[in-house]
C-alpha cells in the first residue's frame, strides 16, 4: 500500500512554479530519502503534504486520503519535524514537547522521558535560549513520542552534532523495525545511503530520478584509471566513456555503470597492465545531479 | 569611542530599507491628521458665541483631566480651540509611534536575530542603536517641520509661524521622549513584547499624572512631560521652555540607553530569565490554555490600564459636579443643563475607553497572523488540529476579553465616581452605556479575523480602521464629519445609552455584523495557505 501518494502535483506561488508536474508515491514499512539542491522544493512539496499548502493542480494523498480536506485526520497517524524549528519562546522545552503531543491527544508516557534521556535535553530552560540543536530535538522528540504510523522529517538534523545524529539514525531503524514508515529529507548523504530504501531527487521542483539505490547506482559512473600494452588511441569514441584523460599509456576516465562489460572486453583485448577502479558513490551521482551545467550536459 | 560608531550608516540604510514604509505610513497619517483637523476647524465657521461656548466646555474638570488645561475664556481664539482639542492626543500618537519604531528598530531585530549578523560585520558595538535613535530623530524633526509648515500655511486665526512651529515641536519632543524611554526600556527587558508594554505603561503613567494634577494639584503635572506638553500654552502665550525641556531629558535618556547597551551581552536583557518547568501544567493542555498563557501579559497589561483610565475619569467627575454647581454663568449659558453635560461626557469617555478595549482584543487575533509567520503554527497544524479550531479558540479569548475589560472598565467608572459624588450617577444608566459598544467592539474582532483569515496581508487594515473609528469617535461631531464618512465607522452605529433609552436594533445589526466577518475570516482561513516567512 502506498502511504504517500503525490499525483502530477503543481505548486504555484504568484507566477513562480515551485513544484512543476510532481509525481511520486512512498509504501508502507520503508525508508523514503528525498533529496535536491536549496530552494529545488523539498519543503514545498512537504508542505503541501502536511495540508500547509493547497496545490494548484494535482492531488496528494496519505494513508488514501485526502492531503488538503482530510488534514485532520490523516495527521492523528502522522508526525512531523521540520528543518528550521520555531517555538514559543516563553515556554520550557519540557512544556513544549508535552503540549505537542497534547494536540495529538496524546498523554506524555515513559517513551517521552526515555527519549529525553537519549538525546539527552534539559527540558527546563525555556525555548528562547535553547540553541538550534537543542529546537530540533524538542521536535524530534515530541515526533518520536507519538505513536504515529508515517513520520515525515524536513532535514531534521541539520542541527546535530554527530553523536545525536547517530541516535536519530538508530531510532530511525527501530522505526523501520516496527514497520513505520518515513519520509527523510536531507542534505547529508551518507546518511541517506545509510539509512533509505528508495531515494527521490528533484531539483528546480521537477522529480528528476527515482528509485532504489542499488538502482540508482546502476546509473552512476565509476571512476577508471588503466594501463594498457597496446595504445588506446580511440578510448574517447567509446560508448559510455567520459573525461578521458591521458598521460603516456595511462588513462584516466569515466565510465557509465551499464558500458561495463563491453568497456572491460574491448580493453582485456589490449592486454590490461593495471586497472584500479574507484566504486560509483551517491555523491558523485548527486553532484552530478545538482550541479547545473554538468546536468545540462546530461540532458543533451 | 570613536570605533564603537563605526558602521552606523551602514546599519542606518538596513533599518531604513526595512521600516521605510512603516516610517512614511506613520509620518504622512500624523501630518496628514493635524493639517486636516485644522483644515475642517477653519471650515466649521463658528459664531463667536459659539466657540465662547466651546471654550466654557473645555473649562470643566472632567476636560481638563482629559485634554490639558483649558485656555482663558476671553482669549479662545480657533487655533486655541484646535490646540486643546488636538495638542495633547496627537503629542500622544506621536510617542506611540515613537515606541513602535525603537522598538522595532531595537529590541525587535534583536530578538528575530537580524542584529547578530550586523554585529559579525566590522560594525561597532554602538552602530545599531545610534543608528536606530538617528532614524526616530530624524522622524521627529521631519514631523516637526512638516506639522509646523501646515498649519502655518493654514493659519487659522489666531495661528502664526511662531507659534504652529511651536505646536509641531511639541508633538515631536513628547514623541522623541518616549522614543528615548522605548531605547532605555529595550536594554531592560529581553523580549519586544515586554519593552511595548513597559513604555505604554510609562506613558499611561505620565497622562494620569498630568490628569490628575491638571484638575487638582499643578505641580503635580510638573512631574510628567504630558504635564509641560499642555503647559507651553501654544497659540496664545508660546512658551518655547516644555520643548527644550523635553529635547533635554530625552538626550539624557538616549545617553542611558548607550550606557546600558555597553554592558549587556547581544540578546540579554538586564534582566534574565528563570528556570522553568519540567513538564506542563493541565492547565496549559487545556483548549484554551496555551492561547491564555501566551496572551495573558498583554491582556493583562492594556486591561490594567483601561480599567485605570475609567477609575481615574470617575474620581474626576465629583470635581465636575462642583464645578457644575458653582458657576452658575455657566449654567445660564447651557440653559441649566448641566445634566446634559455630565451625560455627553460620560459618553464620549466611554466611546474612547471602547476603543482601547478593542485594542488587546484585536491584537489577540492579529497574534495568530504574527505565529504563523514565525512558523510556530507548522507544529500546530501538522498535528491534529484544525484551522477552525485554533481560530475560534482565538475568538473566544478576544470576545471573553473584550467583554471581561469593558465590564470591569464600566465597573470601576461608576465605582469611584459613586464614592466621591454627593449626587450619584444611575448605575443602570452607567452600565448600559458601557456596554453598549460590546456589539461595536465585536466587529472590530470580527473584522480582525477576516484580514487574518483571508487578507493576511492586509492585517494592517484594522489598524488604519481603529484609527478611523476613534478619529470618528472624538471629532466626527465636532467637526461634522459627513454622515456617509460617519457611517463607515461601527461605533457611529452605538445608541447613546446614558441620555436615551436605549435602542436594540443597531446593537442587534452590529452583532449580527460581527458574526458575519468572523464566519467569512474562517472561510477565508480554511482555504488559504500556511505561510511562514
Ligand atoms: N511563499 C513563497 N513565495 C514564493 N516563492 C516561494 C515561497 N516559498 C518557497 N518559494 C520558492 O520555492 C522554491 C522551493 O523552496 P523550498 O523551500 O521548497 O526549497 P527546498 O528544496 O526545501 O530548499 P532547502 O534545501 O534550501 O531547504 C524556492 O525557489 C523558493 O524560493
Ligand atoms: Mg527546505
Amino acid at each position: 500500500m502506498s502511504v504517500i501518494k503525490v499525483q502530477q502535483v503543481t505548486k504555484m506561488f504568484g507566477d513562480f512554479k515551485a513544484l512543476d508536474d510532481i509525481s511520486l508515491s512512498v509504501e508502507a514499512g520503508e525508508i523514503f530519502g528525498f533529496i535536491g539542491p536549496n530552494g529545488a522544493g523539498k519543503s514545498t512539496t512537504i508542505r503541501t503534504m502536511l495540508g500547509l499548502l493547497k496545490p494548484t493542480f494535482g492531488q496528494i494523498q496519505l494513508f488514501e486520503k485526502d492531503a488538503w480536506k482530510d488534514a485532520v485526520t490523516i495527521h492523528q497517524r502522522l508526525a512531523y519535524v521540520p528543518g528550521d524549528v520555531n517555538l514559543w519562546p516563553n515556554l520550557t522545552g519540557g512544556e513544549t514537547i508535552d503540549l505537542l503531543l497534547s494536540m495529538q491527544d496524546i498523554k506524555p508516557s515513559a517513551k517521552k522521558e526515555a527519549l529525553i534521556k537519549r538525546f539527552d535535553l534539559d527540558p527546563t530552560k525555556k525555548a528562547r535560549s535553547y540553541s538550534k540543536g537543542n529546537r530540533q530535538k524538542v521536535a524530534l522528540i515530541a515526533a518520536f513520542a507519538s505513536d504515529a504510523d508515517l513520520f515525515i522529517l524536513d532535514e531534521p538534523t541539520a542541527g546535530l552534532d554527530p553523536l545525536m545524529e547517530r541516535v536519530f539514525q538508530e531510532i530511525l531503524l527501530e522505526l523501520k523495525k516496527e514497520g513505520k514508515t518515513i519520509l527523510l529529507s536531507s542534505h547529508l548523504l551518507a546518511e541517506v545511503e545509510k539509512v533509505c530504501d528508495r531515494v527521490a531527487i528533484i531539483r528546480q521542483g521537477k522529480i528528476i530520478e527515482k528509485g532504489s539505490l542499488e538502482e540508482m547506482r546502476h546509473l552512476t559512473r565509476m571512476k577508471l584509471i588503466v594501463e594498457t600494452r597496446e595504445p588506446l588511441t580511440d578510448l574517447p569514441e567509446w560508448e559510455g566513456v567520459h573525461d578521458s584523460k591521458r598521460s603516456e599509456n595511462t588513462w584516466t576516465f569515466y565510465l557509465d555503470a551499464i558500458h561495463l562489460d563491453t568497456v572491460m572486453r574491448k580493453l582485456s583485448s589490449r592486454g590490461i597492465l593495471k586497472l584500479e577502479s574507484t566504486p560509483p558513490s551517491l555523491e558523485d551521482l548527486f553532484l552530478r545531479h545538482y550541479d547545473p551545467v554538468q546536468a545540462s550536459d546530461e540532458e543533451v | 569611542m570613536k570605533r564603537s560608531f563605526k558602521g552606523t550608516k551602514l546599519a542606518m540604510t538596513v533599518l531604513v530599507r526595512q521600516h521605510r514604509v512603516q516610517a512614511v505610513v506613520w509620518l504622512v497619517s500624523l501630518v496628514g491628521a493635524s493639517a486636516a483637523a485644522a483644515a475642517a476647524f477653519e471650515g466649521l465657521s463658528q459664531t463667536g458665541i459659539e466657540l465662547l461656548g466651546i471654550a466654557a466646555v473645555m473649562q470643566n474638570p472632567a476636560m481638563v483631566a482629559m485634554l490639558g488645561p483649558a485656555y482663558p475664556v476671553e482669549r479662545y481664539t480657533l487655533a486655541a480651540q484646535f490646540a486643546n482639542e488636538m495638542l495633547l492626543f496627537t503629542a500622544i500618537a506621536a510617542a506611540v509611534m515613537n515606541i513602535l519604531l525603537v522598538s522595532s528598530f531595537t529590541r525587535h531585530d534583536e530578538e528575530e536575530g537580524r542584529l547578530e549578523l550586523i554585529r559579525s560585520l566590522p560594525v561597532g558595538r554602538f552602530a545599531y542603536l545610534a543608528a536606530g535613535s538617528l532614524i526616530v530623530t530624524l522622524i521627529d524633526v521631519l514631523l516637526a517641520v512638516m506639522t509646523g509648515l501646515s498649519l502655518g500655511f493654514l493659519g487659522l486665526d489666531g495661528m502664526d509661524w511662531n507659534s504652529s512651529l511651536l505646536y509641531g515641536a511639541l508633538i515631536a519632543s513628547t514623541g522623541w521622549l518616549f522614543g528615548a524611554l522605548t531605547a532605555v526600556l529595550s536594554q531592560i527587558f529581553e523580549t519586544t513584547r515586554g519593552v511595548t508594554i513597559g513604555s505604554f505603561a510609562v506613558m499611561l503613567f505620565f497622562y494620569l499624572i498630568r490628569s490628575i494634577g491638571d484638575v487638582l494639584n499643578e505641580t503635580l503635572s510638573y512631574f510628567s512631560p504630558l504635564g509641560w506638553t499642555v503647559r507651553a500654552n501654544v497659540f496664545d502665550q508660546n512658551h518655547w521652555q516644555p520643548v527644550f525641556i523635553l529635547v533635554g531629558i530625552a538626550l539624557l535618556l538616549f545617553c542611558l540607553a548607550f550606557f546600558w547597551n555597553r554592558n549587556r551581552d547581544l540578546c540579554a536583557g538586564l534582566l534574565s530569565d528563570r528556570k522553568g518547568k519540567r513538564q506542563a501544567s493541565s492547565f496549559l493542555l487545556s483548549p484554551l490554555g496555551l492561547t491564555l498563557r501566551l496572551e495573558k501579559g498583554s491582556l493583562l497589561a492594556w486591561g490594567t490600564g483601561t480599567i485605570l483610565m475609567a477609575a481615574s475619569f470617575g474620581a474626576v467627575m465629583n470635581e465636575l459636579e462642583t464645578y457644575l454647581t458653582e458657576t452658575t454663568f455657566i449654567q445660564a449659558f447651557l440653559g441649566g443643563e448641566g445634566e446634559q453635560m455630565t451625560s455627553q461626557f460620560i459618553e464620549l469617555l466611554f466611546a474612547i475607553l471602547s476603543v482601547f478595549t478593542a485594542v488587546p482584543a484585536v491584537m489577540v487575533l492579529l497574534k495568530l497572523k504574527k505565529e504563523e509567520k514565525r512558523g510556530y503554527l507548522d507544529n500546530v497544524y501538522s498535528r491534529t488540529v484544525s484551522r477552525s479550531r485554533q481560530l475560534s479558540i482565538r475568538l473566544f479569548v478576544a470576545w471573553m476579553a473584550s467583554n471581561l475589560i469593558q465590564l470591569l472598565m464600566v465597573l470601576s467608572y461608576w465605582g469611584t465616581a459613586q464614592s466621591l459624588m454627593e449626587q450619584p450617577i444611575s448605575f443602570s444608566k452607567t452600565v448600559s452605556a458601557g456596554l453598549a459598544y460590546l456589539p461595536a467592539i465585536w466587529v472590530l474582532i470580527g473584522l480582525t479575523a477576516l484580514l487574518v483569515g483571508a487578507m493576511p496581508k492586509g492585517t494592517v487594515l484594522v489598524w488604519a480602521y481603529i484609527g478611523f473609528v476613534f478619529a470618528d469617535v472624538y471629532l466626527g461631531e465636532l467637526l461634522k464629519f459627513p454622515e456617509w464618512v460617519r457611517s463607515f465607522s461601527a461605533f457611529y452605529f452605538v445608541p447613546a445609552a446614558y441620555s436615551d433609552t436605549l435602542s436594540w436594533l443597531p446593537l442587534i445589526v452590529l452583532t449580527v455584523a460581527a458574526f458575519l466577518l468572523a464566519g467569512l475570516g474562517d472561510v477565508g482561513y480554511r482555504k488559504r495557505d500556511i505561510l511562514p516567512d
